[in-house]
Order: structure tokens, then C-alpha cells, then sequence
């Protein structure tokens, strides 16, 4: 016979199972090499035009929130409750509005695809075509793309040397990546592309950056590093994120340690980026998920302290059932603290240490930085003084500390700044700190903000020195904030270590939203520091709990001792903030591989006895110091189980039970009980109730993505 | 306890038209990112991809009444493919179409390098573009294209043959 025509081969090779061949081609086949090689070639290019186009381009970060922005500016819900006849006139329109939110979107367009690569040629991109005179931009007039924010090549990451890293694997790549093509050929991507990091392979090696000083982590050797190659077309992806590992706390005797000793955090880096991971269609690797960021990410109901009240930080304690365990219970301590009118704040004297080195330079990190700047100098005042610091191949002042009050000297000294070089962080961190400490504002906010994106070197200084910097510097006052920019090469575990050493703040800015957040309300208002150094200790009644364990905080576990030494440093509160821990507690009797359980029954000691006639469940203790005070105060608040049902749980309760499981679903912890992704979505819908700001709402948004992420990775196992 | 559960568009749409904002939200979650990913291979730029998006977004929300709830998709898909038209447009740097005179047996290709294709779908059509990206981008099935763009299988296949024979000209 004939050779089957190519029409139907091709037919073939794209629906195999749709189209299958007839009998007498099949026959054909057999007999004909030169057909066989052609089925085969037709083949080899449905794979190869599959790898070749990015099945995996993400949806950039923060545009499914700016679409919504837009929709709500759309219509503040005028849409009627019923449904309306068919509409044949159109909704009304914003159009004015509408610029503003697509300029907004314009500046977190930092995205440098292949697709970029369009000639310009008489394109006229319609992008850019919003009049001037239109943006009555709430959130910022100057968005408009500019040739200055154009991404341009990063220099190639540099290697460092050490031993050669072993990929974790359950970093292993998601099947959101893009897989290899068939023929085993390494991606076809072309070494010309501007902004994209072509080896994938190389991974950033900062493990010095794990603070030696923290008892723990010291045992991790290098080779466990788990910077792994994150994303792929993220347009900054293919190079190596470091998070340090995290073992989840055990569950522990009251017995053996009746005291759980930890400080508090108001860090919440982590959920924004967990949420960066998920949004852009894979799960986050389990060491970037910190629980306590997570909790700690959500405004709660409960009120703070009034203004006027003893204590700057009030607790609160409650109990019911634990929802993935069954007979289990889950105790929930929360901290908030007071709020404050903020035309009462103090003067602030900041210095921005910023990176400036090459891989800043998208505009999802230095030029956003600056348009936040913007945001932030119209709320300085005359007592206000701001300085900036850049580091790149050498530090240097590129602005004088100035009075809030003059604009265009910090405008001047902004629009100056431009990236290129590569990343002398330590310099440039001595020097922030020596400017802030010469302009010292008594009684105020006196803090070192480095932005960058953790392309963190410290040159000279040992990573030992630079911590032990911070830290010295945070004694006389003087505290540090960092804010992570981008994604790609972010040093999680660096940033974490060094804020936690400078009294500090970590934040991740993943869009101009959390721009506008940070920069407009928290680097002023929140940053002030109501109390200091607040720990925390619940001691168990044994008659009443077999086990407990602490959920996350495991990077902030303090010795029993520590509680009461006031020269031991822990974590700040600033105005409003909260701080949520949840205890899964298991009833006595319950069979448990408890921590330490292990160890022989001792000889010469007796158990100390306990008095089965106390009620109490566990005392919550709470230590702190005023801003300026060196000795701490002590509250307590003991706790009774009343038997509450999780029905019966207050909504900040529901919620962060909600926001414990889906991290430990993320952390893939062997404590997750019965919880599912399901259970989240349930138990976090449940907590809508209370969604001040839409954050909640974006979370149930966020687990509905991970379990779509989940199950979709599941038949890989 | 208000349970949560995945529920289809079609019932979605219905609740986003009675007022119900989160409703629509979902909608969104779950359409957006292969919509843009659509969008930007369409039009091989991924900030005209977002505003595309943004603007199909708040199109989709003014005329929600006007959709097939069991279509959602398709109806979301086909404002945005009309607002890349419109862009290409007004961009008029296409190619003109084939003139037909494809070699049968020009073999197919047997690697892709990313950016010659990107630049080679640039020559094609909407129609074939938008048939390539469902395909090989968003990784549609055959029956599914049909679908979305009202076609029948075997015209889709034929046609993304024609497509395909255009991109192994400009390619080779």
C-alpha cells in the first residue's frame, strides 16, 4: 500500500488515543522504516514544542490580588441581590480609578520572560498608554514603566566554594516545573535572554550564614544545606533559595520538662512567602514554612491593653478539642499589644541600608523599593530623619541623615539610586549602623531597615562578627529591620538569623501591596516598640496533661532558665502587634512517643509528686520590659479546662487552628493528625467571620491552591 | 459550621451574579493563571498578558449575567482572546498568512530552541496561535479546544497541523 498520508500520522502522534491508526497502516508501519521514523519524528515534536513553551510561566505575584482591587473599585457591591434582567447597560466604569490600579500593576511588572525579548520595533505597547493627567492614584503617580526600570542582565551567580550541596530530595522538582524534553537535551534555553539565570544548578552557599550560636542549628552540617533550585520561569528563578531546616518541636512530658520556654515573634516573612511559592503553582519547600510567622501574618479580635492600662501587652488563653487529633485538646495564647494614636509616636530616625548590587535591579525589587520609599517620605515629619546607605562592590552614604521635612533631598537621593556591582553587605552594615548611632534620637525609633533580596555577602566580616554586631548595636538601641525583596536568590535563613539578633523585624515584600503595608504604616507606626524582650513560659500540670507540644516557634525555643535572666534577648512588640502559639496538649494516659521517653527510669530520685486535687490545666507567664527599662515585669494567667468543645472556639481560635494545620500540611509534620487541606479550607471559612483587612479571605483563597497543588503531586508519589 | 467544599463554576457564576463577590473571586482564583498564561503566549509579552487579564477580569465581572454558567471558561477565555486580537491589532506587526505553499515533507522539528519559536508563532495567525498555545502552552486536550472555541476535533487537529507545518518553515 501507500504511505499513510502525514495528516493522519500527525492526527496520531498529538491524540494517540482519539485517533488511533487503522489496521493497514499499522501493517505499513511495520514494513516501512522510513513511515516509522517519520511517526517517530512527528512525536519527538509535540514533546519538544511542549517543553519549549512554558506550561509553567506563573502568574505573577500579587496580579490575582490587583485584579480583585480593581473588580471591588469596579463596584463598590452595588450589584443587587437578585439577579438583575440581562444587562444591556453596562456597569458603570471607573475608568480614572481603573488607570490607577493598572499603574500599580505596571510597577510589580517586574517580570523578564523570553517573551520580552519582542523587538520593540513601532510595537506601541499599549501598556504604557495611560495619559498623565489621569492617575487620581491613591497608591502611586509615578508607576508608569520607565526605561530606568527596565530589567537588565544579572551578572551570572557566583559559586561558592565548599563542599558540593546535596539536594534535598523532597525538593525534588514539582510537576509544575517544566520536565526535561524527551530527548534528555538540557531545556532549550537560549543564553541570550536578558535577566535570566541559566544554571540551574547552582546554589547559593551561605551555610556559614546558619548562626553557629544557636545551639541547634550548629549540628547541621553543610551538606544539608537546602538552598535548591526554586521555580523555573519566575524570571528570576534557576537559582538556589536558602532556608534553614526546621525540626518540628516534639511532643514532651510535663514529667520530664513541666516548662515551655520560648520568645515571642512578630515576624510574619514567611506567609508572604509561602504564598509566593503557591501562587506561582508549587508547594513551598517545608523548611520555608515557619507556623509561627504564618499564625502571626492575621489580625485576631481580641483587644489589646487600653492606652492608658499598666501593661502595654495583654494575654489571652482559651482551650477546646484539637481538630486533628482525636481526644486531644489544643490550647490557644495569644499577645496583643496596645494600640496607640500614632500622632503620638516618637521621632524616628531611620537608615535604609540598600542593596544595590546587580540581581536588584527588577522591578519587583530596587524600583519597587523606591516607589515605597515615595510612599513613605509623605508620611515623615519634621522630627523624622531618614538616611540612606547603598552597598554593592563598596558602601557608601547617598544621603546625609535628613529632616523628614525635606523631600526632595530623599527624592533626589532616590531617583540617584540604580543597581549594578555585586554585594559588599558588611561594610555597608557598619556604616548604617555608625550614621544611625551619630544621629540618635533619645526615646525614639532608632533603626537600620537593609533592603535587598539575601544576595547577602559580608566581604570581610565574618558571619560570627556581623551577628555579634547586630546584636551589640541592638543593645545600645539601635535595631535592625530587614525587608526581603524578589525571589530567586532569597537567603531566608540569613535574614531570619540576623533579625532575630538585632531585636529585629524580618518582612518579605512580594508585591506593592505589602509595599504600601510595610512602608506606609508599619515602618512608622508599628515599629514602635511598646515592649521589649518578651518571653514567654507555660508550665503543664502534669495531673492534667500527658504530652504537649508546642506548633512552630522552633527557631525561638528558649532554655526554662533564660525566662527569668534579663540579659537574655527575645523578641519586641510593637503597637498592635499580636503574637498567637498553639499547644496541642495530649490527656495523662494517652500513649505517646513523648521526647526523652527513652531515657531509664532514674535510681535515687523520686518523681516528684503531683497534686491531683489542682485544676488547672498550665499557667501562661509572661515577661517583658518597657522600651527603656532593663528589668522585666512578670504576668500571669493560669488556665482551667472548662471541656469547650472546637464548636464551641472563638473565631481567632477557629482561625489559627485553621493556619496551624495548613503549616504543618506544608511541612508535610508527622503531627498533622487527620488534618487534609480540606480540614483548612472547612475550619478556615469558619474563621471568615472576623476578616478585618481580606487577609483571611486570602488565605481560604491560598489553601484552596495547595490542595490543587497537593493533589495534583500525588499520584507522583 | 460552614463547610467549604470545591464547587463547580456553574454554580459559582450564579452566586457571583446574585452579588456574592467571593464567589466571583473564586472564579477568578481558578481561571486566571492559564488565562494569563494564554495571554502572555498570545501575545508574547507578559505585561501586556497581565493587563489583558486585568481588563478581562473586570469585563467578565460588568457582564457576568450575560454567561453560560456551564461556559464560564470558555466565555472568560474568549473576552480575553478578543482583547489580544485587539492588541495585536493595533500592534500590526504580523506576518501575512501562508500562502499555502508548505513542503509535505519538510521533517518535523526535532528540537525547539524557545526563542525561534517565540519569534515563529509571531508569523501565524491568531486562529493558529491560539490554537498552539491552548495545546502545547495551557497543555488543553484536542477535545477540549474543540470545545472552548466551537470546532470539531478533526478541525482543530487539522488545523494545528497547518500551524505547525507554518512554525517548521519559518523554523528550519
Amino acid at each position: 500500500m501507500s504511505h499513510p498520508d502525514e495528516e493522519l500520522l500527525f492526527a496520531h502522534a498529538l491524540d494517540p488515543e482519539d485517533v488511533p491508526l487503522p489496521q493497514e497502516t499499522r501493517d505499513h508501519l511495520g514494513s516501512c522504516a522510513a513511515c516509522r521514523q517519520r511517526l517517530e519524528a512527528l512525536r519527538a515534536e509535540q514533546a519538544a514544542l511542549e517543553a519549549a513553551l512554558p506550561a509553567d510561566l506563573p502568574l505573577p505575584p500579587g496580579l490575582l490580588a490587583r485584579v480583585t482591587a480593581a473588580i471591588s473599585e469596579e463596584s463598590p457591591r452595588a450589584r443587587p441581590p437578585a439577579p438583575r434582567p440581562v444587562a444591556d447597560q453596562p456597569r458603570r466604569s471607573h475608568p480614572m480609578r481603573w488607570l490607577s490600579v493598572a499603574a500599580a500593576l505596571l510597577i510589580a511588572a517586574g517580570c523578564t520572560y523570553w517573551f520580552t525579548t519582542r523587538p520593540p520595533a513601532e510595537s506601541g505597547p499599549p501598556v504604557a498608554e495611560a495619559p498623565d493627567g489621569e492617575e487620581t492614584a491613591e497608591e502611586e503617580p509615578e508607576a508608569l514603566a520607565s526605561p530606568g526600570d527596565s530589567p537588565v542582565a544579572d551578572p551570572a551567580p557566583e559559586i561558592a566554594g565548599g563542599p558540593a550541596p546535596v539536594l534535598d530530595h523532597r525538593n525534588a522538582p514539582t510537576p509544575a516545573e517544566p520536565m526535561p524534553p524527551a530527548t534528555g537535551a538540557p531545556p532549550p534555553l537560549s543564553p541570550a535572554l536578558p535577566g535570566e539565570r541559566l544554571d540551574a544548578t547552582v546554589l547559593r552557599l551561605e551555610a556559614t550564614g546558619r548562626e553557629a550560636g544557636r545551639g541547634r542549628r550548629a549540628a547541621v552540617p553543610v551538606a544539608e544545606v537546602e538552598g535548591r533550585p526554586v521555580g523555573t520561569f519566575d524570571g528570576e528563578a534557576l537559582t538556589g533559595e536558602a532556608y534553614d531546616r526546621i525540626e518540628d518541636n516534639p511532643f514532651l512530658s510535663p514529667l520530664d520538662q513541666p516548662l515551655s520556654t520560648f520568645s515571642s515573634d512578630v515576624d510574619r516573612a514567611s506567609y508572604a512567602n509561602v504564598r509566593r511559592f503557591i501562587e506561582s503553582g508549587q508547594l513551598p519547600p517545608p523548611d520555608a514554612v515557619r507556623i509561627e510567622e504564618l499564625l502571626n501574618y492575621f489580625p485576631y479580635q481580641q483587644a489589646g491593653p487600653s492606652p492608658e492600662a499598666e501593661h502595654p501587652v495583654a494575654i489571652g488563653v482559651e482551650t477546646a478539642s484539637c481538630p486533628w487529633q482525636e481526644g486531644h485538646r489544643l490550647v490557644r495564647i495569644s499577645l496583643k499589644g496596645k494600640e496607640m494614636e500614632l500622632d503620638q509616636r516618637p521621632g524616628s530616625n531611620l537608615v535604609f541600608l540598600i542593596d544595590v548590587s546587580g540581581s536588584m535591579n527588577r522591578a519587583n525589587k530596587l524600583p519597587l523599593l523606591k516607589k515605597a520609599m515615595h510612599l513613605l517620605s509623605n508620611k515623615l515629619e519634621e522630627r523624622d530623619q531618614v538616611a540612606i546607605v547603598v552597598y554593592a562592590g563598596a558602601a557608601g552614604l547617598v544621603l546625609e541623615p535628613t529632616p523628614g521635612t525635606d523631600k526632595e533631598a530623599l527624592h533626589a537621593a532616590l531617583d540617584g539610586l540604580a543597581a549594578g556591582g555585586s554585594t559588599n553587605g558588611g561594610q555597608g552594615i557598619e556604616l548604617a549602623y555608625r550614621v544611625a548611632q551619630e544621629h540618635f534620637i533619645e526615646g525614639g525609633i532608632n533603626r537600620v531597615i537593609l533592603c535587598t533580596d539575601g544576595d547577602f555577602n559580608v566581604g570581610n566580616t565574618s558571619q560570627g562578627g556581623l551577628s555579634r554586631l547586630i546584636e551589640e548595636k541592638a543593645q545600645s538601641g539601635v535595631f535592625l529591620t530587614l525587608l526581603g525583596f524578589g525571589g530567586g536568590n532569597l537567603n531566608d535563613a540569613l535574614l531570619e538569623t540576623l533579625s532575630n539578633k538585632g531585636n529585629g523585624n524580618y518582612a518579605y515584600i512580594d508585591s506593592f501591596k505589602e509595599a504600601a503595608k510595610v512602608f506606609s504604616n508599619e515602618l512608622l507606626g508599628t515599629l514602635w516598640t511598646i515592649a521589649k524582650d518578651v518571653k514567654l513560659q507555660v508550665e503543664f500540670n502534669p495531673a492534667r496533661v500527658g504530652a504537649y507540644r508546642l506548633i512552630g516557634y522552633e527557631n525561638r525555643i528558649l532554655a526554662a532558665q533564660d525566662f527569668n535572666d534579663d540579659t537574655k534577648d527575645a523578641g519586641d512588640m510593637g503597637v498592635g502587634h499580636t503574637v498567637c502559639a498553639l499547644y496541642q496538649i495530649a490527656p495523662p494516659g494517652v500513649e505517646l512517643p513523648v521526647a526523652g521517653a527513652e531515657v531509664d527510669p532514674l535510681r535515687y530520685q523520686a518523681r516528684p509528686s503531683v497534686d491531683p486535687a489542682n485544676p488547672e490545666l498550665l499557667t501562661v507567664k509572661m515577661r517583658y520590659k518597657h522600651p527603656e527599662d532593663s528589668t522585666s515585669q512578670l504576668l500571669q494567667v493560669p488556665l482551667v479546662d472548662g471541656g469547650a468543645h472546637f464548636d464551641e472556639a472563638s473565631t481567632d481560635f477557629v482561625f489559627s487552628a485553621a493556619v496551624a494545620a495548613f503549616g504543618m500540611l506544608l511541612r508535610d509534620s508527622e503531627h498533622r493528625g487527620s488534618a487534609t487541606f480540606a480540614t483548612v479550607i472547612e475550619l478556615a471559612g469558619d474563621g471568615l467571620r472576623f476578616d478585618p483587612d481580606g487577609s483571611r479571605a486570602g488565605f481560604l483563597s491560598l489553601a484552596h491552591q495547595a490542595k490543587s497543588l497537593a493533589e495534583a503531586a500525588e499520584p507522583r508519589d | 459550621m460552614v463547610a467549604v467544599t470545591t464547587t463547580p463554576d456553574a454554580q459559582l457564576v450564579p452566586r457571583a451574579v446574585s452579588g456574592e463577590d467571593q464567589a466571583f473571586t473564586e472564579l477568578l482564583r481558578r481561571h486566571t493563571p492559564g488565562l494569563y498564561r494564554y495571554c502572555a503566549g498570545l501575545l508574547g509579552d507578559v505585561n501586556e498578558a497581565e493587563d489583558v487579564v486585568q481588563e478581562a477580569s473586570v469585563k467578565a465581572y460588568r457582564s457576568l449575567e450575560r454567561s453560560d454558567p456551564r461556559r464560564f471558561r470558555a466565555w472568560f477565555f474568549t473576552i480575553a482572546r478578543n482583547l489580544c486580537y485587539d492588541a495585536l491589532r493595533r500592534r500590526k506587526t504580523w506576518a501575512p498568512l501562508s500562502g499555502g505553499e508548505e513542503d509535505e515533507r519538510r521533517p518535523p522539528l526535532s528540537s525547539v530552541d524557545r526563542e525561534a519559536l517565540h519569534e515563529a508563532l509571531q508569523v501565524l495567525s491568531p486562529k493558529q496561535r491560539t490554537l498552539v498555545h491552548y495545546r502545547y502552552t495551557l497543555g488543553l486536550r484536542t477535545r477540549e479546544i474543540a470545545e472552548e472555541l466551537g470546532l470539531t476535533p478533526s478541525n482543530v487537529r487539522v488545523s494545528l497541523h497547518r500551524a505547525i507545518r507554518r512554525l517548521r518553515e519559518v523554523m528550519s
